[in-house]
Order: C-alpha cells, then structure tokens, then sequence
C-alpha cells in the first residue's frame, strides 16, 4: 500500500535516527533545548511516539503493541531516559510502522490523504526535531554526529 | 513522473515554507539561531540553494533559472534581505521543481536513487532548518508561527 520510493526513503531516515541515536551519551540525554524547549530525550520521544499515534488509526493491533517510551506522573508525561531501551524500541518502532503500512488494505482513520503522505510527514517531524536535538547538544558544549551520518544515507554516491 | 501522494506531500511542504515565510517580519529575518548559528535568511536562503544545487544535476536548463538570493559582499555572502521576493522565490522554485521532476526521464547525474527520494530528502531538508528557525525566533522574543501553519497542512481534518 506504500510506493517504493517512500518505503527507500523510510529506510533511509530509519538509518538516519539510528546514527543520531547510537551518537547519544547518557550525559547528553538531559540537555535541554535553549529557550526552555524540550530535553534531547523528550526529542527522542516525538520523533518515536508521533509514528505509533497516527498509526494507531490505521492498525491499532500492531502499532498498539509497540511500548511507550514515557512514563505518566500526574499531569506529566516523563521521558525515557535510558539509551539501550530507546535504540531498542525506535529499531522496533521503525520496522513495525513500515510493515504495517506495506500490508494496510485502506488509510482507516488515519488524517492524511494517504498512509504515503502520513510516512512523508513522519520523516518531515523526525527532521524537524533532529534539527532542535542537533542544537540542544550544541548549545551544551556536546559534539554532533557527523554530517555524513546525518546527511549522507540520502545519497548513493 | 512523480507519484500523487508524493506531489501532494511536496505542495504540502511548499505551504509550510510559504506559512513561515508570511509570517516574518524582516526584523525576525536578522535572528540568530542559539550556538552561534544561522541567521533566519541565512536558513532560507539554504533550504532554496540546496533546491537549486542538486536540481541542476538532472534538469540544468530550468534549475539555472532559479534567482540566487544571496548578494557577494566582500569575502563573504550575505543574504538578500526582501522579504517579498524570498517569497516569489520560493513559490517559483518549487513549482518549477515539481514540473521538472514530473517531466524528467531520468534522474541524470543526481546523486540519489531516484528523482522522488531527492525530494523526499528536501523535504526532510526544509523540515530541519524550520526546526532551526523556530528556535532562533524563539530565543530572540519573536512569536513563532502555530501549528496551524507548519504541522496543519498534512492533515485532512
């Protein structure tokens, strides 16, 4: 139900996440973005949980299976913080959204024209919040992962 | 040729860059991004080059066209400062990029594995640097443009 080119590019900004996460210290998972904006684990937990909430409206049985990476304490939603639990869940993140939209039969609930334009959007939210991430490390003295980690996987020179 | 879903997620892309565009004010133009980074123009006058550099690898001819927004100055670049024609520039050179992209019948010498992942990639491109950008507007006292304007638009609802 995904067009090939959408499915290469998922891959390709599965692999991206991957070397941003894999970069990750605990030191830098608390940093905060400047301007009072969200730690790098809370980066985290958009660029993973935003997937499973609009994918819910299209497979509830498989991407309901997939864990929360937060934890709810009153009013507050409190952020994974543990790097070995987060790479494991983004790699089963990943792979279950991407399954579950080669098999959908229809969009269901989903509020995008199609689950294509869904998985674009994600990609464009991931990137969104690897730019905010790139600059809560900067901001706090933290080195960057290279640009060809970031960037290169786009490419296939 | 293009597929719709992925035409469609580009015109959506291009509203989103148009909304942020509407929204400043050249005053915001001038920000700095936090970490001694880009200024505002400079992060949009990026998101249009990178467009115009990787388009000329497959369609020359009409990616030339495409007006550089940045004035030599010395040794240094900087970028024009009018807000009006960073506007018209962005309008032309992404439909320009989704008429070349349909027309193309091959991907020439474009270092991507298809016309369609490329645009996928300036897609996640533009999506990084208007993380960027809402963070220098937001640690410079500028309002930031709602969610209305940059997350709405790939939604039906």
């Amino acid at each position: 139900m995904i067009s090939d080119s959408v499915k290469e590019a998922w891959q390709i900004n599965t692999k991206i996440n991957k070397a941003v996460f894999d970069h990750l210290s605990d030191e830098m998972i608390n940093a905060p973005t400047p301007g009072n904006g969200f730690t790098v684990a809370e980066h985290v937990l958009e660029i993973l949980h935003t997937p499973k909430h609009f994918g819910l409206k299209f497979d509830e049985a498989q991407l309901g299976a997939l864990p929360n990476l937060y934890e709810v304490k009153g009013k507050d939603y409190i952020a994974e913080t543990n790097l070995g639990r987060i790479r494991e869940v983004a790699a089963q993140t990943a792979d279950t959204v991407l399954k579950a939209a080669e098999a959908a039969s229809s969009k269901g609930e989903l509020p995008h024209t199609s689950i294509d334009t869904y998985l674009i959007h994600m990609m464009a939210h991931d990137a969104h919040h690897r730019g905010q991430l790139f600059l809560a490390l900067k901001t706090n003295g933290f080195p960057l992962p290279n640009d060809d980690l970031v960037w290169g996987p786009w490419k296939n020179e | 040729m293009i597929n719709d879903s992925l035409k469609e997620s580009w015109r959506i892309n291009t509203d989103i860059n148009l909304n942020v565009l509407e929204h400043l004010s050249p005053e915001m133009l001038q920000a700095q991004t936090p970490g001694a980074g880009l200024t505002v123009a400079q992060h949009l006058v990026h998101m249009m080059d990178a467009l115009k550099f990787w388009g000329q690898f497959f369609d020359k001819a009409r990616f030339a066209t495409i007006p550089d927004l940045f004035e030599a100055k010395s040794e240094s670049l900087s970028p024009v400062k009018d807000l009006g024609q960073m506007r018209e520039v962005m309008k032309r050179s992404r439909e320009l990029a989704l008429e070349s992209a349909n027309a193309a019948t091959s991907k020439g010498k474009l270092p991507y594995y298809s016309i369609e992942s490329f645009l996928i990639h300036i897609i996640a491109h533009d999506a990084h640097h208007r993380g960027q950008i809402v963070l220098a507007l937001k640690t410079n006292n500028f309002p930031l443009p709602g969610d209305k304007a940059i997350w709405s638009p790939w939604r039906t609802e």
